[in-house]
């Protein structure tokens, strides 16, 4: 009776151990072995990771009016699988998409489980397609570029695919930085679907940058308006001109005839997309011989003082001949370049030994790129000097046999308003976190070299006494007996220098006799350089000299820049100059 | 009958005295402890033993006020708990939807800024300004030699 009563009890006991065990061992396999992947399991169901995607960056004129912006759009998808009746889906929808119903009934008998048909719908459609929304379809949030000013300054802020990438302009060029890092949170899902927050919520939003330019879209609207102008009138095939502030580098305005508006860029062909005031190169023409002079002086190989023989506008050198338009017996340095003598340029020239003047030609940036944050800069063309010909190096001397984007000419004539600095254009003022941060420097991550930003230290090119001198035969040129008497403007002394080149067609193995470039560079008010403008129009049909196409469009852009920047006229003799005069930054 | 009472009575009677042996005791209280060790000599009997933890414990466990105690403050730790925990959700819900709400106003004034900036472009209020107001932009800057010449201007 004991025995069983023991046996009995030790049977109970074992079976509540055995099924403790069994429960031990289940939790160890649950918690232990299978631990990981159960946990995952399980929160996969009741929790989901949402991601912030970054908006990607504003670009901002130096007044932070928007020129670029990303705004919440709706795309409409589709679930072919989940769709009850295509052709019914296909008829509702084709009239509100624009998509032909046979067209759309193709796509939604797809196999897949999930395509686009249409994306980045405008507000007021999507509103009309909410009311609609036919079984297996849905909308999906997604950012689309917009810039606000359309045409203005196209070229330089580029534009960005239907997935929100830069595909030209500053669009691409600072990309990283605008397209920003996604960032993802932890929430819980609760049984009413409303979502918790459990771990990394942000304190702040995903990290992207947003541009502030130096561009000023006053200035960049008027000088795009006078250069469309300018090219109308003059027949020409394009043109580009370049606003800049002298003192600093920042460029007020680039602007490139026929532009584009970047909101539409799919019906432009890829010609418009160019930004031709730096992608470009061009045979800087007689813009060039400020450079020649300059090198000469500072070499101490020619005198204020000195004459020139012009050899009565026709000149051999190896074999060719050099031209001048006007035929000139003597001319002083002076007037060298106020007439423009190609023939007395090259005589100048050609004192220097190639590498020396070589030496000079990339100091004042032309072989490298300049460096102005501007996408796609060509860096130009540069003969080896000792490759030079007794030809190459005489036509040298006037522009022709070097090829310059319009940025590094307007670089080197910029150097003459800073008493003989080179200044390094510069687009972007500041970049801009999500804090609302002001950064002049960033590193990202595995980048080598750091975005800098706002002007850079400027590079002595040449003496100050050379650039001083240098810039008072700029003076001249726009004075009575100058070659641009149309670029002169009322109450300003205006320094520049006009340029025409020709063009050489490869087609033909020589310059072409019918194609030129005409150009004119300087700055304003001479004194007291505040603005540096260059303007070149391309193949220009009706006159191509650079003092009757490019000087008047100088002029207008420079009038009404100085009106917005406040640069008042210069007081006469009997005045307090301060009593008059109004900073720019007034 | 009764013998056969009698044998079971006597049986579970030397059962119980086998099982409830101090030999037998699988598990002893601090109390037990100091009865069946009576003799220990009185300078060990204040020493620390690792074996009276739980034994001090177990006895704690006999207590019913102890146990009610440990009771009343568990419940109050869990209650506590849940108190916070539910604080927690109903902010961090809260702190949802205000970030939504947050999100749409920014969205807003964004549209704004945008719509401001596009009907304000120089281009469109040069050509409003000419078309409806017949307005020019000016060909010069103004033309002051000096101020002094303000005052000289005549009406």
């Amino acid at each position: 009776m004991i025995y069983s009563f023991k046996i009995r009890l030790l049977t109970i006991v074992g079976l509540v151990a055995l099924s403790l065990l069994i429960a031990l061992g289940r939790s160890f396999q649950l918690q232990v072995l299978e631990g990981a992947r159960l946990e995952k399991l399980a929160q996969s169901q009741h929790q989901r990771t949402v991601v912030l995607e970054p908006k990607r960056g504003r670009i901002t004129d130096q007044k932070g009016r928007i020129l670029a912006v990303s705004i919440p759009v709706k795309s409409l998808y589709a679930n072919p699988r989940v769709i009850e009746s295509v052709p019914e889906t296909a008829r509702v929808l084709s009239p509100h998409l624009g998509i032909s119903y046979h067209k759309l009934k193709r796509r939604l008998t797809s196999k897949r489980s999930f395509i686009w048909l249409k994306r980045q719908i405008d507000p007021e459609q999507a509103k009309a397609l909410e009311k609609l929304m036919p079984k297996g379809t849905g909308f999906v949030e997604e950012y689309r570029r917009y810039y606000p000013q359309r045409n203005a300054g196209g070229q330089m802020l580029g534009f960005t695919g239907i997935d929100s990438q830069g595909l030209e302009g500053l669009e691409y060029e600072y990309e990283p930085l605008l397209k920003g890092k996604p960032q993802g949170y932890i929430v819980e899902k609760e049984g009413t679907y409303r979502t918790v927050p459990l771990k990394g919520y942000p304190e702040r939003p995903p990290e992207q940058f947003s541009l502030q330019l130096t561009l000023d879209s006053r200035i960049q609207h008027l000088t795009e308006k006078h250069l469309a102008q300018g090219v109308i009138e003059a027949q020409a095939d394009r043109g580009t001109a370049i606003v800049m502030d002298s003192a600093s580098g920042a460029i007020l305005a680039v602007a490139s005839y026929p532009g584009f508006d970047p909101n539409r860029y799919r019906q432009f062909s890829r010609a418009h997309f160019l930004n031709r005031a730096v992608t470009s190169g061009y045979e800087p023409g007689s813009t060039f011989k400020v450079i020649t002079l300059s090198a000469a002086l500072s070499e101490g190989l020619v005198s204020v003082d000195q004459n020139f023989d012009c050899e009565n506008g026709e000149y051999k050198v190896g074999g060719h001949r050099i031209r001048d338009v006007k035929k000139h017996q003597q001319l002083s340095l002076l007037e060298v370049l106020k007439k423009s003598s190609n023939i007395c340029a090259a005589k100048i020239g050609m004192r220097l030994t190639p590498h020396v003047f070589q030496d000079y030609i990339r100091r004042f940036g032309f072989g490298s790129k300049p460096g102005s944050g501007l996408a796609a800069e060509a860096s130009g063309k540069l003969l080896p000097a000792k490759k030079w010909t007794s030809v190459d190096h005489a036509s040298i001397s006037f522009g022709q046999g070097i090829l310059a984007s319009p940025l590094q000419m307007l670089m080197a004539i910029n150097v003459f308003a800073n008493q003989g600095k080179l200044i390094t254009p510069y687009t972007v003022e500041h970049a801009i976190d999500s804090t609302g941060k002001k950064l002049s420097e960033l590193i990202q991550p595995g980048q080598k070299t750091p975005y800098q930003f706002g002007p850079k230290i400027p590079e002595t090119v040449i003496e100050p006494q050379v650039s001083d001198l240098v810039r008072k035969f700029m003076i001249s040129v726009t004075e009575k007996g100058g070659t641009a008497r149309r670029a002169a403007i009322e109450g300003y002394e205006v320094a520049g220098k006009t340029g025409t080149s020709q063009v050489y067609d490869p087609r033909l193995g020589r310059y072409s006799k019918t194609q030129y470039v005409a150009s004119f560079g300087g700055f304003v008010p001479a004194n007291d350089p505040q603005i540096s403008i260059l303007v070149l129009i391309r193949n220009p049909r009706k006159s191509y000299y650079g003092g009757v196409v490019a000087a008047p469009i100088f002029r207008d852009i420079a009038q009404k820049t100085m009106m917005i920047q406040k640069v008042l006229p210069p007081p006469n003799e009997k005045t307090n100059p301060e009593s008059i005069r109004v900073s720019h930054n007034g | 009958m009764d013998r056969l009472l009698q044998k079971i009575e006597k049986e579970l009677i030397n059962l119980s005295s086998e099982s409830f042996s101090s030999k037998n005791i699988p598990f002893k209280s601090y109390k037990m402890e100091q009865t069946f060790f009576p003799n220990r000599a009185s300078s060990l009997s204040g020493q620390f033993r690792w074996k009276y933890i739980p034994a001090v414990l177990w006895d704690g466990m006999q207590s019913f006020y102890t146990m009610m105690l440990l009771g009343f403050l568990i419940t109050m730790g869990c209650l506590f708990y849940l108190w916070q925990w539910m604080n927690y959700r109903g902010i961090a819900t809260d702190l949802d939807l205000l970030t939504k709400q947050h999100a749409a106003q920014v969205y807003q004034i964004e549209l704004l800024e945008v719509e401001i900036d596009y009907l304000t472009r120089p281009k469109r209020l040069e050509r409003l300004a000419s078309g409806l107001m017949q307005l020019q932009p000016p060909e010069h800057p103004p033309r002051f030699v000096s101020l002094n010449q303000v005052s000289e201007i005549p009406e």
